[in-house]
């Protein structure tokens, strides 16, 4: 029930955006988000934005996830090597990666 | 940039999920507040991923699921008046009240119309003029600002056909309820990241202020979900309850300062009844005086629901109540998949998508 997506706006005309949703062309109100600029993403409920969209946000989320993907890659890489060592397995790289991924969790706050 | 792939990477979710078995090397008992979640959470095999550590249990954030079966009979014999359009989100038709559901109404010659918009309601009533329009409020603080801004608009028309049936629920009371109510201890709770959108994280600080239990507000995509767990389970860990705000990109501190004010115009807050929970005193909204015009309680004359029987399905063996509130886990109560299916649901959280009890048989794979 309280689905929302995000959508880009590709128009305004007066308290109405253009949005595209799931490839079809649809108008919603932006009475909620009145600072809604063309161009950006806001979140859409029930025909309504009711949230513009923070890129710089976004971003900093999607890097850490790019950072989890290279220390995964990284702990896998260690673990084979210490499989081929001494067919041994070792959750080696994960201390260092909870540090952070906490700081970055950390930094979403507030 | 990308919104929603970016948020579904399987290895950003499987590092974390390792680095949450990691943290919680004791059970730590989250409730996802969010139906939103309940969905997601079974739909991407989340929940079985992090068991045992982390225990997740469904809350009562399903609007459709909480909706009093005397509402609904209420909106069912509205619609079965001459001259009068019911027109309501889709995720309510289904669900049964006393006798039958909205969907059963319209089998019987009762106009309800589904609508994805409060402001189609108004549509509604500009091309049926000869017809009383009453749009049914359904949903928390994500949706109340939208049927808000909807009667607003209607106000500013002086459009005489409409009225609005509002049955909105206020997520922070029933939270209190179910924690005071004691029947569940609970570690965390996943906060519901559209409703913060609206209310802004700051609103879910009782949490850990009040009740030492720590909140993580939450986006619905997987790697969002996990991200959110894992601070939930290290402030756990940590013993330094707070909120975190795991969905920065569309929840801030206070929220949507417009929708807020518009809420407070055409609404006040009043008793509710919860199904499965009972009437909560201040969980609900109603018409504000200033708009009690266009409240179709009062314009048609509707006794107070709070004062009825509530749930019609707890007498035919339905556990849905103990569901909501974290008491029961869906695939425990004995009509489960047996009985009560999505096709011939007993209560409502086995009608709409987002229920617990739909949810877990879909994906749970319990009823193989």
């Amino acid at each position: 029930m309280c689905l929302a997506v995000p959508v880009r706006i590709i128009e305004i005309k007066g308290q109405v955006g253009r949005v595209e949703l799931g490839g079809v062309l649809r108008d919603i109100s932006l009475a909620l988000t009145p600072e809604a600029q063309l161009g950006d993403f806001v979140l859409v409920h029930t025909g309504f934005a009711i949230s513009v969209l923070d890129e710089d946000e976004a971003q900093e989320t999607l890097k850490l996830f790019a950072e989890l993907e290279e220390s995964w890659d990284q702990a896998e890489a260690d673990a084979s090597d210490d499989a081929n060592r001494s067919k041994g397995l070792s959750a080696s790289g994960d201390a260092d990666a909870s540090s952070d991924a906490s700081d970055v969790v950390g930094e979403t706050d507030a | 940039m990308t919104y929603i792939q970016g948020f579904r990477n399987p290895t950003a979710a499987r590092h974390l999920i390792e680095r949450i078995r990691a943290t919680a090397t004791a059970p730590v008992r989250v409730m996802e507040f969010c139906g939103g979640h309940t969905h997601a959470i079974m739909r991407y095999g989340l929940r079985e991923a992090l068991a045992p550590g982390v225990e997740l249990l469904s809350g009562p954030g399903c609007p459709v699921c909480v909706s009093a079966s005397a509402d609904i009979d209420q909106a069912i014999e509205l619609s079965l008046r001459p001259d009068m359009t019911v027109a309501t989100f889709g995720d309510m038709i289904r669900v049964p009240g006393t006798r039958t559901s909205l969907q059963g109404a319209r089998a019987e010659g009762g106009d309800v119309r589904v609508v994805y918009s409060a402001l189609d309601a108004l549509e509604l009533a500009r091309t049926l003029p000869e017809r009383q329009v009453v749009m049914l409020g359904i949903g928390f603080e994500t949706t109340a600002p939208t049927v808000a801004a909807a009667a607003a608009q209607a106000r500013a028309e002086g459009l005489p056909n409409i009225s609005f049936y509002s049955m909105h629920k206020l997520t922070d009371p029933a939270m209190r309820a179910i924690l005071d109510a004691g029947e569940v201890r609970l570690n965390g709770v996943l906060g519901p990241g559209h409703v913060a959108a609206i209310t802004g994280w700051q609103a879910w600080e009782f949490l850990p202020r009040e009740y030492g239990v720590p909140c993580a507000v939450s986006g619905f995509e997987p790697t969002d979900i996990l991200q959110a767990l894992l601070a939930l389970v290290e402030s756990h860990a940590e013993r330094s309850p707070r909120v975190i705000n795991s969905y920065g990109r569309g929840v801030t501190p206070g929220g949507n300062a417009v929708a807020q004010g518009l809420m407070g115009q055409v609404f006040q807050v009043a008793a509710a009844a919860w199904r499965g929970i009972g009437v909560i005193p201040a969980s609900g909204l109603e018409l504000s005086e200033a708009f009690a015009d266009l409240d179709a309680r009062r314009r048609f004359d509707l006794p107070d629901v709070t004062e009825g029987p509530l749930d019609a399905e707890a007498a035919l063996g339905c556990h849905c109540g103990e569901v909501l509130r974290g008491v029961t886990l869906p695939p425990d109560c004995a009509l489960f998949g047996t009985t009560c299916t999505p096709a011939h649901p007993v209560g409502p959280c086995m009608v709409s998508a987002e229920g617990a009890c739909a949810a877990h048989y879909r994906y749970g794979g319990e009823t193989l």
